[in-house]
């Protein structure tokens, strides 16, 4: 059981409690919820309050060493993906989306990586590497939705959407709804 | 003098007799389309956001259960279907 000795500071003047975890995955799964749900309220005093939490507890990776050790295969690509994922949101809590889009680029390229280096041709029409394509396809659609909201850069989230067409194309997995409407709204023909 | 110019003056186009929306109208429902539109990217963002939370670490426990299977199997010369990464 991992406790939490360090008050939690609530964003009112409420007392302070103390939240136990069951493990620090779960304590960072907790400040990395809180971080989402409050860089989507769009409440930033809320969001960088428990983003500095979540960065207390992972650090800042290093985006080039983490892809070194993911070709050289001393660093699984799912770990590294998810530092990136939650350092992303101390990005964002922190309102620096600019370095949240080049940490998600680095996540990308690791999930590429991993699709090319982790499957073999006879695996693609297995539901683990359907579902990884998705999960990559997935991490271009938010890359684009982030370019979107926070940086107004539609060439750039466009360009982002015509990459995970291709990938969608490579591997045969189609764009879901979602993807659907979001190509659709930047005029990224299917 | 056909029948429809008989006892009337000339009928106002129909567009001058709609109400013209106010210049500030207009960009007021410009700004609620664009926030809308903000809206449903920040909440599709949240839900893909957390679902990928959960399937990696679905992927985690599956290549821990991996992992922990190659240990307890004796060496083998047969490569295994996927490379451990």
């Amino acid at each position: 059981m991992v406790v939490d000795n360090r008050t939690e500071q609530t964003m009112s003047n409420a007392p302070a409690t103390r939240r136990q975890f069951d493990s620090q995955d779960d304590e960072i799964e907790y400040f990395r919820g809180k971080v989402i749900h409050w860089v989507t309220e769009s409440d930033w005093s809320k969001a960088q309050h428990f983003g500095d939490r979540l960065a207390e507890l992972v650090g800042e990776p290093d985006p080039i060493a983490l892809v070194r050790q993911v070709k050289n295969r001393v660093l699984e690509a799912i770990t590294a993906v998810w530092h990136l994922g939650h350092w992303i949101s101390v990005c964002e809590s922190r309102r620096d989306f600019e370095r949240a889009a080049e940490f998600q680029d680095v996540s990308i390229s690791i999930r590429k990586l991993y699709l090319r280096g982790f499957y073999t041709d006879s695996d693609h029409g297995d539901d683990d590497f359907k579902e990884d394509v998705e999960l990559l396809i997935d991490g271009y659609e938010i890359q684009a939705r982030r370019i979107i909201i926070y940086m107004d850069d539609v060439e750039r989230a466009r360009r982002a959407m015509r990459n995970a067409l291709k990938v969608s194309n490579a591997y045969g997995v189609p764009f879901d709804a979602g993807q659907r409407d979001l190509a659709a709204e930047l005029e990224v023909d299917l | 003098m056909t029948d429809s110019d008989q006892g009337s003056s000339k009928p106002t186009p129909r567009i001058e007799r709609r109400e013209q929306p106010s210049a500030d109208a207009a960009q007021e429902r410009i700004e609620q389309v664009r926030s809308e539109a903000l809206e449903r990217h920040q909440q599709r963002r949240a839900q893909i956001q957390a679902a990928q939370q959960q399937r990696l670490e679905q992927h985690r426990a599956a290549f821990e259960r991996r992992r922990r299977k190659t240990r307890q199997q004796p060496p083998s010369t047969q490569l295994p279907k996927r490379a451990e990464l």
